[in-house]
């Protein structure tokens, strides 16, 4: 068996290709994960969070398929819960995401746009970078959530 | 995700069960938008087994309660898990989408407006 890792290793998820119908398995990851380090009572907003940026990289790709390996990581630093989302698709900075129409009657109200705000609803802070590598530029989302290990279950940032 | 649908009093009642993201956004909506188009518009969402949904869920009701409104009927939902409703409160949705506590009380709910809304 092989022995049980210090609470602040990294954990890594490769997807390649990554397609929708691996979303299931990235939040499988995320709650196995984010309860061995402890940080069990932020997992339905971090799930919630990299679900929606993971669908986002596939939904922007092309023919159902997000661009190029996708990588996400998960550690815990002190009491916060740290994700990182890589991949190699176009880049967008979720700075640039729409604000969402939350007050509309129903009739005007327009469908879609929420997931970003979603996101920022859930962690405490998104951080994009653009990163020069030697296969080519690198996206790199940082998600955190402060206090994820003692966050109550319901979680909300 | 599984769907279930039956129907109960002239009300179609869509039992879902699963997780609701964006691969599987696509079969529940055509499911929904099925009944609708069919003349049957007065929809329970029954979620009670819905264990999970993202932002790829709200397009989906708010495309099939626009659709059911637009031709005299509603959707309706009941049964929400608290991690779910949290989604729906987030997002405005609760303004917009009356919610039920259960399944036979979101049935009757169309009955006292006379089922045309």
């Amino acid at each position: 068996m092989a022995e049980p890792l210090a609470s602040d290793a990294e954990r890594i998820l490769a997807l390649s290709p990554f397609t929708l119908d691996r979303l299931g398995d990235i939040r499988q990851f995320l709650r196995v994960t984010l309860a061995e380090l402890g940080c069990a009572g932020a997992t339905d907003a971090l799930v919630l969070s990299v679900d929606e940026v993971c669908a986002n990289l596939v939904e922007h790709g092309t023919d159902g398929l997000a661009p190029g390996p996708t990588r996400v990581s998960v550690r815990r630093s002190g009491d916060d819960a740290i994700i990182v989302v890589e991949d190699r698709g176009e880049p967008f900075d979720p700075a640039n995401a729409p604000t969402p129409d939350l007050v509309s009657d129903w009739i005007d109200r327009p469908i879609g746009g929420l997931g970003w705000f979603l996101v920022r609803q859930m962690v405490d802070e998104l951080q994009y970078d653009s990163v020069s590598t030697a296969q080519g530029m690198l996206n790199r989302l940082t998600l955190i959530k402060r206090g994820a290990a003692s966050a109550s279950p319901s979680g909300r940032a | 995700m599984q769907i279930s649908i039956t129907q109960q009093e002239h009300v179609t009642i869509v039992a879902v069960t699963g997780s609701i993201d964006t691969l599987t956004a696509d079969t529940l909506v055509t499911a929904l938008l099925d009944e609708v188009t069919a003349g049957r518009t007065r929809i329970v969402a029954h979620f009670g087994g819905v264990e999970y949904t993202s932002s790829a869920g709200l397009r989906v009701l708010l495309s099939t309660l626009k659709e059911a409104r637009q031709r005299g009927g509603d959707l309706r939902i009941s049964d929400i898990r608290p991690n779910v409703r949290q989604v729906l409160e987030l997002s405005g949705f609760t303004s917009i989408l009356k919610c039920f506590a259960d399944v036979d009380g979101a049935v009757a709910s169309f009955a006292n407006v006379g089922g045309a809304r």
